[in-house]
């Protein structure tokens, strides 16, 4: 009875569990404090981490513009450097399409940021001009509603109006600006291999590492298939039907030997090279932004397709039906290939504004092709540069740069040369400079086209 | 009743000596928790304003591309900080280093580099 009346020790008892309840607040309280404390720290270095990405990039270029011109041997032995209490960089690079693509690890304490950049040259001699012309055979006549607004530099001395069909000029002015005439105006494409260097890269140093597929592929929607592969070679076809997918930090290389199909509303974004040894078609208001297209035969884009990213074949590229093709695209027809097949061809037909620079290069002078153009419809409106190595086929307008070997505009059986008819070129319209594909010239001029930023 | 009150000697019980502790034990660790929580938020709000400020320098460094070392002294919620910008230029690559610390403090709270090639034209 008397012990069941003690009960001071369970008095301390409650005392104690107090005081811990306290001490275990207290401490707490200042690990809250210090994890905030480490939240800022934290902050500070993922800052730092990606300014260094981006010096490393600074740096690269700056390296490329003066001492190392040398572009392939710069590539091999990549950009390192380490800032003593603050952090370091590393720099790689390699052909992407028509450009360079350039990786940046900036790693400040336990932070490492990745910053990507697209490397391209600039071209200002020619690409402020509204329109230059190669060929010094053949004077510019100009004819119908044609209107220049820009400079114009030409290889012949003459520059004229004339009539095709009877219909003569509504305006005597059509130009406006600069004329100039320069001898002889070199291609800066006479010597383009980027691209061979580029699909050499990925076979030589991707495709050996592929996850290999025997058969043709159809993925749709749910499909993970992509997850935890980086290079895939298909042996047959790929179609991919309502599918998605978004590659920032590692990019995703598919080698088709077959064709590919792009539909269903498909959204593919960020770093996606797809390479078809036969012919690639976007459609169903698919998307298709960041990566690359390359394909042997051809590219069709078509349906409402949304095309921001490079488009490469050797013969047929075709952009039509209410496509929207966004900058910084690239439409590019390399036509350096060996093969026998006689249409070599770009032709834009939609009528949404092309925000992209389009490069026709022929660099097999020896043949005469006389299939291969570079056509603009009537209807279509390009805003950037638009490049032949030979000629084009000019009907619609260009808000931008036209350089061309020469002009041609046939009313059967009569080929007019160098004649432009209803055509407006507007080189004030262009509100940026454009940056183009990269040679191995000396005097090309590196600039970063556009750099995108992610956490590793 | 007083004279009692006075001739009682005896101690504090085990139960008031540890209610005593409690008392002073809550006020105590209240107080520590206060002041803690005050010196943290001090010491992270000056890492932020100094990280912020430092930031701000090199922003404005990268889009005028000036090339010009400085000392200043920026005020935020009236405390002063120094900031400290070096830019060291060779073969027309800037290597820029902006530093603050609180005024007249020789603790740096943060540091920032950053390097670009200074453009021809």
């Amino acid at each position: 009875m008397k012990l069941s009346n003690n009960q001071e020790g369970s008095v301390l008892i409650t005392a104690l569990i107090m005081i811990a309840v306290l001490l275990i607040l207290f401490l707490s309280a200042f690990s809250y404090g210090i994890a905030r404390y480490g939240v800022h720290v934290k902050n500070h270095h993922a800052t730092q981490a990606m300014y260094l990405a981006e010096s490393g990039i600074n740096r690269f270029v700056h390296l490329l513009n003066t001492y190392d011109r040398d572009l392939k041997s710069t590539m091999k032995d990549s950009v390192h450097s380490e800032i003593e209490g603050v952090g370091k960089y590393f720099v790689s690079a390699r052909p992407y399409g028509g450009y360079l693509l350039l990786r940046s690890e900036g790693i400040s304490g336990s932070q490492k940021k990745v910053r990507y950049a697209l490397l391209g040259a600039l071209q200002r001699s020619l690409t402020d001009n509204a329109l230059t012309v190669l060929d010094s055979r053949f004077p510019i006549v100009a004819t119908g509603r044609t209107r220049i607004n820009g400079d114009i530099y030409s290889a012949h001395i003459q520059l004229t109006t004339g009539q095709i069909d009877g219909k003569g000029i509504i305006d005597k002015i059509f130009h406006s600006g600069r004329r100039v005439i320069v001898d002889s105006i070199s291609s800066p494409y006479k010597q383009f291999t980027v691209i061979n260097d580029y699909i050499h890269y990925v076979y030589q140093n991707l495709e050996p590492n592929a996850h290999k597929v025997s058969t043709s592929m159809q993925i749709t929607t749910d499909d993970s298939y992509f997850d935890d592969k980086t290079v895939l070679s298909i042996h047959g076809n790929l179609e991919l039907n309502d599918f998605s997918i978004r590659r920032n930090v590692d990019p995703l290389t598919i080698i088709v030997s077959g064709f590919v199909e792009i539909k269903g509303k498909s959204n593919i974004q960020g770093l996606v090279e797809i390479i078809s040894e036969k012919f690639i078609r976007i459609s169903d208001s698919s998307v298709y932004s960041g990566g690359i297209l390359f394909a042997e035969d051809s590219i069709l884009i078509k349906d409402n397709s949304y095309f921001s990213a490079q488009a490469i074949t050797q013969h047929v590229l075709n952009i039509t039906d209410l496509c929207e093709i966004a900058y910084p695209s690239l439409l590019l027809a390399d036509n350096n290939s060996l093969s026998d097949r006689g249409d070599y061809s770009i032709r834009i037909s939609t009528s949404i504004p092309v925000n992209a620079n389009i490069l026709y290069i022929s660099s097999d002078t020896l043949r005469q092709r006389d299939n291969e153009v570079l056509k603009i419809d009537s209807n279509a409106t390009v805003i950037g540069v638009v490049y032949s190595s030979d000629y084009i086929d000019l009907h619609g307008n260009v808000d931008g740069s036209v350089i061309a070997n020469n002009f041609k505009f046939e009313i059967p059986p009569t080929t007019y040369i160098n004649w432009l008819k209803d055509v407006r070129i507007n080189r004030y319209a262009l509100d940026y400079t454009p940056i183009l594909p990269i040679t191995y010239h000396d005097s090309a001029n590196y600039r970063v086209i556009l750099t995108r930023s992610f956490n590793e | 009743m007083n004279s009692e009150i006075l001739k009682n000697e005896q101690g504090f019980t085990i139960v008031e000596v540890l209610v005593g502790a409690f008392i002073f034990m809550l006020g105590f660790s209240v107080l520590i928790f206060m002041l803690s929580q005050l010196m943290v938020n001090y010491s992270v709000d000056e890492i932020s304003t100094a990280n912020r400020i430092a930031q701000n320098n090199l922003e404005m460094v990268i889009v005028s591309h000036d090339t010009i070392s400085q000392n200043l002294v920026v005020i935020q919620s009236n405390v002063k900080y120094s900031v400290m910008k070096r830019v060291t230029v060779s073969d027309n690559l800037a290597k820029v280093n902006v530093e603050v610390k609180r005024h007249s403090k020789e603790k740096i709270l943060c540091r920032l580099y950053y390097e670009f090639a200074i453009p021809a034209e």
